[in-house]
């Protein structure tokens, strides 16, 4: 099914190739990698990150980052150019994440944009999700805010969370559910 | 108001751990997506284990070794 979705934009010896000056040199928009081995160390690291970024742990991630590429790299196309295998890579880890979230979640938690790599062999790693949570973080309370990044941005457990701030792990659990929830409600207005 | 699900979403991912499996409706899913954006801010997480990165080389490189055979001709590249 994955790869039935990605079938028709299976990179292909193109236009890229076709268009290549006679007797001229090939742009550096039209390199092509040697063999798969070339694609794999030269796209690992951002598909792994683009995928940690959208489930948050790091087993998830290492096993779609397999998926994504056990699924693409045996149908690829050595004359495929640079950009249109990282395009390739990225449509098919769009794809993979969504049967992750419907599998699991009965419905996509997050999604890979659409707003795929231009043609210029430019960095494919997209996030901006750093900067939202910094705009969502500072619209919160002084106490909400402290909990979130206490246990999510510096790793410290409820128990510690809780002597940092002063107060019980009861009230820490309490404080940091209720700071999730009013997190995702200005997230949710920051997106619209 | 979202509850339970959330919670143990919220656990496990501050755990490591992978996503169980639930039902969320729109409001937790919001939420959870939320955790997620925090969690994948902490500085330094995202960057693959190098035990990874070379197990799955080796699985690839078998992958690409039996469609060869299962072909019976060679692959593209």
């Amino acid at each position: 099914m994955i790869a039935g979705q990605n079938e028709a934009r299976r990179p292909r010896i193109g236009p890229a190739q076709r268009s290549r000056p006679e007797g001229g040199l090939r742009p550096v928009t039209e390199a092509a990698y040697p063999n798969w081995d070339a694609v794999y160390r030269d796209n690992v690291t951002w598909v792994y990150r683009l995928m940690y970024s959208k489930v948050g742990n790091q087993p998830d991630a290492e096993d779609l980052t397999a998926e994504v590429f056990m699924t693409a790299l045996k149908p690829m196309r050595v004359s495929a150019t640079v950009p249109e295998v990282r395009k390739y890579l990225k449509l098919t880890a769009r794809t993979v994440l969504a049967g992750y979230w419907r599998d699991r979640m009965g419905r996509e938690i997050t999604t890979i944009d659409e707003d795929l790599p231009d043609e210029s062999g430019g960095e494919v790693i997209e996030s901006d999700a750093p900067d939202r949570v910094r705009v969502v973080l500072a619209k919160l309370p002084d106490n909400y805010r402290r909990i979130l990044e206490l246990r999510f941005l510096q790793a410290f457990s409820v128990r510690e969370a809780a002597q940092q701030m002063g107060v019980s792990v009861a009230n820490a659990k309490v404080l940091q559910h209720r700071a999730l929830q009013t997190a995702a409600r200005i997230s949710e207005e920051e997106a619209s | 108001m979202s509850g339970r699900p959330v919670r143990r979403f919220v656990d496990g991912l501050l755990r490591g751990e992978r996503t169980e499996p639930a039902r969320p409706d729109d409001i937790e899913a919001q939420e959870m997506k939320t955790a997620i954006e925090l969690r994948a801010a902490r500085t330094g997480s995202d960057s693959p284990r190098e035990e990874f990165v070379t197990d799955l080389h080796r699985r690839i490189a078998a992958a690409m070794d039996d469609g060869e055979q299962d072909d019976g001709r060679s692959l593209h590249w």
